[in-house]
């Protein structure tokens, strides 16, 4: 048989590999809250990828097959990435970084949030209200004819949608620095040259599609050398958190524009008016920088260790300012009320000494969604469950469990589909 | 005792760590039931939990922390049809789903096991460097752990279909429809698997690798042999309890069938040949006689290239000499064999029974695998074409000049050169009048496209009986046919105000890609997507899953821009440093 033939037979194997954890993917989707509607924050994450640093293309590659967090809408705009070629200044201070809100502002990104709220076409300056009575669980025609009525049905639920969903728009600007190894670096750079472009690199992070089998070996080829360099790969991840300001006024700038477009489509009315969207700075996090387990990660796919690496200290980061920043807490179902059971854990920062309030939403007089809190409970110890990024592959504990165990500290009774959101203990 | 067994029994137990980060396990009020002494620890499934003490040796526990199969493996691979292999030394075994030992860890290697429940071992084998198992002896085994086929032949061979061979197990494809194995003279291809692909009903084997293939014997699924090795050079997976066989010696082949039941051997052919060898590196019997595989009670033997015809199961001609035979079979319909004697076509059942004669069709048309309808377009000699079932009842009669292959029972038609749609009660579903039809080909059509005679597409829908949409240069229809790819003609883009959007290109797009303009159009004939470039595939499916995630609505120009740009995410770089073009923002 010949070296052809082996070749073959590894790309095979990798290609069923990546098949069976496609599959995989899809069946562990089945079990996140994604099945249990309610209200969620709206995110939009960007990267600054430093081209003169090592691994650049790998860090760009893992951070685009990167999902966004199950507890948050996609928000995502076309830019993910934003290159640079040097170090960003002031990235580890502890305070809002000029050159972000420069960029944010420059680009007019707070604009472009707003238009894909309202699905707005680039060419006519059209807009809907599908994605907000999507996120809002609202019937769209419901909405249509309220606001065509002036009720106060319709205009409670559009306030409530600005209050409650676009006003929960939020950026993300993750800053992200591989921990230089030195003489390991150098290795890298030379096994890389074997494995191809950064297309076939995206092709092992991105499991969802079929890989060539001509990729694949070809990335084989440099596997085993590569296991080695990747073992201890870190990155530091400064976070920047920026949320839409979505008030009275800005609403009210926005709505005349969409009038005028329906009469007479046109872009320019919006276009004209993007500066009046802004972004307000919430603040800032850094990841600890710490080293990733290289268990769980196959040693002919050692390309995954970057995307494990960047995910976790992604998930840390998000985590923390989840933690720091009211704002931008997120609510989770309780899936079960016997015992309390949600789809939260390690990955959303949930330790045994987290406290969260239980929310019970309620329609006020005005047709508007209130959530009123009906008790707390706690993590039962031992019980958290590991949700980490390949915490089952490295075979962390709990990270079978499929949910935390709550038990309650005061109030009740509580219900399935009531929210969760951590309070300050 | 035995009560408070049982409780324990019933009650789930969780992972608990103490403060030396050893493992155990306590029940849901958090007591302890099994201490925590163990440095990995998974959760119990079945009453059992995989355990080890170091990290390096693992085992299962049971819920009373009792070890139920010791704790000396090196790795114990996950389990899938409710086994699992486990590994010792180098060696491997086979556990049950309760942790019971199944197979002692004694092979060299253990494949997984297929869907049949079959899976294979090597004893004595040694890795090579580049990762193959050599030498040794293989054997098969079952999900009980037993060797059905025993661990004594040096090498087994699978009878193919279209997959091959991988360390051990060969599978020769030759010719997937004649599923024949054995030995050279043949073509092999490799393409490697691990595992088994059959249910192993028979199989192969040798135990001299100097001869390769040839010579093989015959195994049946409980091991027994039913034909020895060097019996018969070449030998084909039997079918209908007949096994087709080659004998070469010297110059003098025999070709036959042997059957497997009575031993009764069934001599086709004989004679002297020359042997002949082609470029490639296979041989083949010039002017000889080829057998192929029992169905049912007949088989087509080939003489020399271009004169077949079928046998009965003694041998029996059982039709004259044939320029074709095919067959088609579906899950509805039992086999039939198609065979045309240069001047008529009949129709035979795989029984051996005479559907349809000679003499009367100079055509039928029919696919290997049939039409859901079991009708077949038909021609007389210098007449028409109509559509007749396989007793030979005319259906359609016989008054088109042509008539194609049925679609769930819409069958395309041509008369004076131009198209049209009849049913299969000759009701007409779309007029003939029309230049070209496109339909799609694997799914009841909601939507059929003709071309009519200015050269444009139109889509017309069968439940409604009318044309809607727009009309379009070119049409190509997309796998089920929900979609539909449709080129605009440049009155088309003319007519439409959104021009401008031939002049956006996100920066992937190629210059010389640049200028056509298509559109997604659904079953109903609205357009769900326009494009600024032209859609190749895999394009197309990333823009049909888009379209089906905005519910099926049709994608507007932003959100098309949206999916063109974040396809492209990957290769399109931007400077923090300086503004972003608006062509790469989608809003």
């Amino acid at each position: 048989m010949s070296i052809k033939n082996h070749k073959n037979i590894a790309r095979f194997a990798l290609t069923v590999v990546l098949s069976l954890m496609s599959v995989g993917a899809i069946v562990a989707q089945d079990f996140t809250s994604d099945d249990i509607k309610y209200r969620r924050s709206s995110l939009y994450s960007l990267l600054i990828n430093h081209t003169e640093q090592s691994f650049a293309d790998e860090i760009r590659a893992a951070y685009l097959s990167v999902p966004v967090p199950d507890k948050f809408n996609d928000h995502n705009l076309s830019v993910r990435v934003i290159d640079m070629d040097e170090k960003l200044a002031g990235a580890r201070k502890n305070r809002e970084n000029q050159e972000i809100t420069d960029f944010l502002e420059t680009n007019q990104v707070a604009s472009r949030l707003v238009a894909r709220w309202f699905n707005r076409d680039f060419l006519t300056g059209a807009c809907d209200i599908n994605l907000v009575s999507e996120r809002g669980l609202y019937n769209a025609s419901e909405i249509d004819k309220a606001i065509a009525r002036k009720s106060a049905r319709g205009t409670a639920m559009l306030a409530d949608a600005g209050e409650d969903l676009i006003g929960n728009t939020f950026v993300v600007v993750n800053d992200i620095r591989y921990l230089d190894k030195g003489e390991r670096s150098g290795a890298w750079g030379t096994a890389l040259k074997f494995g191809g472009t950064i297309w076939q690199i995206a092709k092992v992070f991105d499991t969802s599609s079929s890989s060539s089998s001509s990729d694949i070996g070809d990335l084989l080829v440099a596997a085993g050398e590569m296991v080695e360099t990747i073992k201890g790969f870190k990155v530091r991840i400064n976070t920047f958190l920026y949320q839409l300001v979505w008030d009275d006024d800005v609403a009210a700038t926005f709505y005349d524009t969409w009038q005028i477009a329906d009469q007479n489509p046109s872009p320019e009315p919006f276009n004209q008016i993007r500066g009046n969207f802004h972004l307000k700075y919430v603040g800032k996090v850094e990841s600890k920088g710490s080293t990733t387990s290289f268990l769980g990660i196959r040693e002919d796919q050692p390309l995954m260790m970057i995307r494990k690496a960047c995910q976790r200290a992604l998930d840390e980061n998000i985590a923390d300012l989840q933690h720091d920043f009211e704002a931008f807490r997120t609510k989770s179902p309780l899936i079960s009320d016997h015992p309390l059971r949600a789809y939260v854990g390690l990955k959303e920062g949930v330790s045994e000494s987290s406290r969260f309030e239980v929310l019970e939403a309620e329609e006020d007089k005005n047709g508007r969604i209130v959530y009123k809190r009906v008790g707390i409970i706690k993590p039962k110890k031992g019980l958290v469950w590991d949700n980490r990024y390949m915490a089952e592959e490295e075979h962390a504990e709990n990270a079978t469990l499929g949910f935390t165990t709550f038990e309650k500290v005061k109030g009740g009774p509580f219900h399935k589909g009531m929210l969760i959101r951590e309070i300050d203990k | 005792m035995m009560t408070m067994c049982l409780g324990l029994m019933g009650q789930t137990l969780h992972r608990t760590t103490n403060e030396k980060g050893r493992i155990g396990y306590a029940d849901e009020d958090g007591n302890i039931i099994i201490k925590c002494k163990y440095m990995v620890a998974e959760e119990f499934a079945n009453g059992v939990a995989c355990v080890s003490d170091d990290g390096e040796h693992y085992g299962y526990i049971n819920e009373r922390g009792k070890e139920v199969l010791d704790i000396k493996y090196d790795e114990i691979r996950p389990f899938r049809y409710g086994v699992a292999r486990v590994r010792r030394n180098d060696k491997w075994g086979l556990i049950d789903d309760h942790a019971n030992l199944l197979l002692k860890a004694d092979y060299e290697f253990l494949s997984e096991f297929n869907c049949y429940g079959k899976a294979w071992v090597n004893k004595g084998g040694k890795f090579d460097k580049e990762g193959f198992i050599k030498d040794g002896e293989y054997g098969i085994i079952d999900l009980q752990g037993t060797l059905v086929i025993p661990c004594k032949y040096k090498r087994l061979m699978e009878f193919g279909s279209r997959h091959y061979d991988w360390k051990g197990l060969e599978y020769d494809d030759y010719n997937d429809q004649l599923d024949r194995i054995g030995p050279a003279p043949s073509y092999f291809e490799w393409v490697p698997t691990d595992t088994l692909l059959s249910d192993c009903e028979y199989v192969a084997f040798t135990n001299d690798l100097k001869r390769k293939n040839n010579g093989a014997g015959l195994l049946d699924k409980q091991g027994n042999i039913l034909v020895k090795e060097e019996e018969y050079d070449r030998i084909y997976k039997p079918a209908a309890g007949m096994m087709a066989f080659y004998q070469l010696k010297g110059s003098k082949v025999q070709t036959g069938y042997l059957e497997l039941g009575t031993k009764r051997k069934l001599v086709i052919s004989q004679g002297k040949v020359k042997l002949k060898k082609r470029q490639g590196g296979w041989m083949q019997f010039p002017d000889s006689v080829f057998v192929e595989v029992f169905r049912d009670n007949i088989a087509l033997v080939h003489k020399g290239n271009s004169v077949r015809y079928f046998i009965d199961r003694d041998g029996n001609r059982m039709s004259p000499d044939l320029r074709y035979a095919g067959f088609g079979v579906d899950e509805q319909h039992p086999g039939v064999w198609l065979c045309h004697d240069g001047n008529t076509y009949a129709m035979y059942s795989f029984g051996g029974d005479q559907l349809i004669p000679f003499g009367k069709y100079s055509h039928i048309d029919f696919f290997d695998r049939m039409d859901a309808t079991d009708l077949f377009p038909a021609k007389y000699p210098k007449g028409k074409y109509g559509v007749i079932d396989r007793k030979g009842n005319t259906i359609i009669p016989f008054e088109y000049d042509t008539i194609y292959r049925s679609r769930y029972g819409i069958f395309p038609v041509k008369v004076g050169g131009k198209f049209g749609f009849v049913n299969s009660r000759n009701e007409t579903v779309i007029p003939v009048r029309y230049e070209g039809l496109a339909y799609n080909r694997s799914s009841q059509p909601r939507s059929l496209w003709v071309k009519d005679d200015e050269k444009m597409w139109h889509c017309y829908d069968v439940a409604s009986q009318r044309f809607v949409g727009d009309s379009y240069l070119d049409v190509y229809v997309q796998g089920d046919g929900k979609y539909t790819v449709a080129v605009l003609s440049s009155q088309g883009l003319q007519d439409r105000r959104e021009k401008s959007i031939v002049e956006y290109y996100p920066s992937s797009v190629p210059k010389n890609q640049r200028g056509l303009y298509c559109v997604l159009v659904n079953e109903a004939g609205e357009e769900v997507f326009s494009s600024p470039f032209p859609l190749e595939q895999p394009i197309i499916d990333h823009v049909i899953r888009a379209v089906e995630q905005n519910g099926g609505r049709p994608v507007t120009y932003g959100q098309a821009k949206s999916i063109i740009l974040r396809i492209g995410a990957l290769i399109r770089h931007h400077n923090f440093g300086a503004r972003i073009s608006e062509n790469d923002w989608d809003y």
